[in-house]
């Protein structure tokens, strides 16, 4: 169980999906794999399956139809794994808190164990977040609260 | 953006609007069709009573338009026939204000952009919602 | 014989960066039908923007598109100031110039690495998109934010530039188009991304005009329309001439977009070398009465604000028209009759903007 712990933790590979946000946290995501701040030199890999994922990056107010979409990325996910919500919308809904296709926050839909703040948040940012996920995940929380 | 210094007497107002009886609207558009006009897209305005359609043209990099009054209930003709490419702006102006749009090629059923949760189409206005909600930059 | 099926490409994708839909029915590997299905990122800007005070409507109009956000900013404050009957400074019409345009020069960059990625070259991903960081670090030293800059108030802009902003602007903007020269013969010449896509997805001058295409897409196809000859802003004093190709397909809006990102540079170089002196900022006073529309040449194609005012703090109607709105119906034209494994591809060539489509 350790071994497979700490190899976890030394290549957490991350999934990444947008439920209304406007792109800029989208592409400081991206931003983040390009040679200036190289993630993957943590040993993080994007990758386009959600059931290969431990770390789901979600950015954007929840919009009712991502919603769905959401909800079942995140249940496709194998446990252990961690929510890291990029951006300010992301966190609270931002500007578009009182737009009426906005649910408001990822919180709302599924649970979220990092918040990473900013407009657009900054690749430094991200990075940190992810990082404090992969942290979260290795010690063993619980990391369904709630139901 | 030519406009002169100074005070504004008059209202900015929009240029080139032609309005248009519903019967005669196909009509317009295939005429702005057959002088090669690209199609830019259709604005709804909701005046309370009733809607204001506007359809925008370009053609060599002017602007425009032809204007159609209707009443909340009436059926509005399709222009995709001639510009196929309406189907996104009829599609849109159905969903956001419950337009009803005759004759459409893809159509979404008032769901194209807004989902289920939704009860009704939420730009219309009524008579209730007329109170704002104070911007408080939200 | 064909065998046909329905296949959903989205709206969770890897090479999509953005959630859309598309139900593509293939006969073996030939598409046939396409049909995009939206919704996905709506969250009803257009209804929010006529609850907001109109001077705080720029912040929101900015987070349409994080991407062309500069863009986005311009043609709501150019649309309300018509509205209020006031005139920016000459020097704000400048620095709007100025962002706008570095903007632009980061959304081809930053197009360029995913037409990249998508067709899995992966190095001149990594290289295109180490360049576009320059582009970002001056944004971030100039205006305080990396992606969404916020440069633009109505009757002018809200930061200024120093002297020494402007030669430091100056000097990354050289050496960004240093790096840019040296990556060219690969981006233009080179085998992958010829045989990528040269005679993909093909549009034709009539087509496009029919179809009612925008931006780059337009001009690769032949048609020369750029809204900035219409000369708003300070476009009329910089000597604006639009780039046009004449493919009509992939190769070509790649080409027109990677010629594009040095006209940028040249622009930005002229309007800092004309830059005059003076305020920044004209107050706005009153509440906007009236109709406007204000069309602007966003990194995408042409943005279209139509805005109405009824004399109090909040729009009567804020309708936003954004340029991939007007692209998608082409990739309806243009994907049938193509390959299966050329539909990242061809849909990218759009440089579709997904946030910016349905607000």
């Amino acid at each position: 169980m350790k071994l497979i712990d700490r190899a976890r933790m030394k290549s957490p590979w991350v999934l990444h999906y947008n439920s209304g946000s406007c792109n800029g946290c989208d592409i400081e995501i991206f931003a983040c794999m390009t040679p200036m701040y190289d993630l993957e030199r943590f040993g993080i890999v994007n990758v386009g399956n959600p059931k290969h994922a431990d770390v789901l990056l979600v950015t954007g107010p929840v919009t009712y139809r991502g919603a769905r979409v959401l909800r079942n990325l995140y249940e496709q996910m194998p446990s252990p794994k961690a929510v890291v919500a990029v951006g300010t919308c992301a966190c609270s809904g931002g500007v578009f808190r009182n737009c009426y296709n906005c649910i408001g926050g990822v919180d709302k839909v599924i649970p979220v164990d990092v918040y990473v703040p900013g407009c657009a948040a900054k690749p430094e940012a991200i990075i940190e977040g992810v990082l404090m996920a992969v942290e979260r995940m290795s010690e063993h929380t619980p990391l369904k609260r709630g139901k | 953006m030519g406009e002169a210094h100074g005070p504004h007497l008059e209202l900015p107002d929009i240029d080139n609007v032609q309005l248009v009886q519903q019967e005669q609207l196909l009509q317009h558009v295939a005429h702005f069709a057959a002088q090669g006009m690209r199609f830019i897209t259709i604005t709804c305005i909701d005046n309370g009573e009733q809607f204001e359609v506007y359809y925008h043209f370009d053609h060599d990099m002017k602007l425009n338009h032809l204007l159609l009054v209707i009443g909340k209930k009436e059926v509005l003709p399709s222009i995709t026939p001639i510009y196929f490419c309406a189907f996104v702006a009829e599609n849109e102006m159905k969903d956001l204000f419950g337009v009803r749009v005759d004759g459409l090629n893809v159509d979404y059923q008032g769901r194209m952009l807004v989902s289920d949760e939704l009860p009704s189409p939420p730009m219309r206005k009524s008579s209730d919602s007329a109170v704002r909600r104070n911007g408080d930059g939200s | 014989m064909a065998v046909k099926t329905i296949l959903p490409f989205g709206p969770q994708h890897p090479v999509l960066p953005e959630p859309i839909q598309l139900r593509i029915t293939l006969e073996d590997e030939n598409i046939g039908q396409v049909l995009p299905a939206l919704g996905y990122v709506h969250r009803g800007i257009e209804k929010a923007g006529e609850n907001n005070d109109y001077p705080l409507n720029v912040f929101l109009v900015e987070r349409i598109c994080g991407i062309c956000s500069a863009t986005h900013g311009l043609a709501y404050c150019l649309a309300v100031e018509r509205l209020l009957g006031i005139e920016p400074p000459p020097r704000a019409n400048y620095l709007r110039v100025v962002w706008a345009e570095l903007h632009r020069l980061h959304s081809h960059l930053l197009w360029w690495g995913l037409l990249a990625d998508a067709f899995g070259f992966e190095s001149l991903f990594m290289q295109i998109w180490r360049v576009r960081e320059m582009v970002m670090d001056v944004l971030e030293k100039t205006a305080g934010n990396r992606v969404i800059i916020s440069v633009n108030a109505i009757g002018g802009v809200r930061r200024d530039l120093s002297e020494e902003q402007i030669s430091e602007m100056l000097h990354t903007l050289e050496e960004c188009e240093k790096q840019l020269y040296a990556l060219l013969p690969v981006m233009l010449n080179d085998y992958t991304v010829k045989k990528r896509t040269a005679g993909k997805g093909v549009l034709t001058s009539e087509q496009a005009l029919r179809l009612g295409v925008v931006g780059p897409t337009l001009r690769a196809s032949g048609v020369a329309q750029d809204l900035r000859m219409t000369g708003y802003a300070a476009y009329g004093e910089l000597g604006f001439e639009p780039i046009v190709e004449q493919g009509g397909d992939c190769y070509a809006r790649a080409v027109v977009r990677a010629r594009e990102c040095f006209q940028t540079i040249e622009l930005v170089r002229r309007a800092l070398q004309q830059l005059p002196d003076g305020d920044i900022l004209t107050k706005p006073r009153g509440n906007p009465n009236g109709k406007a529309i204000v069309r602007v040449e966003a990194p995408r194609g042409e943005l279209m604000y139509f805005v109405v005012g009824n004399g109090t703090k909040n729009l009567e109607r804020m309708r936003v028209r954004t340029p991939t709105l007007a692209n998608v119906p082409a990739l309806l034209e243009m994907l049938p009759g193509a390959e299966f494994a050329d539909i990242p591809v061809i849909t990218l060539s759009i440089d579709p903007c997904i946030s910016c489509t349905e607000r």
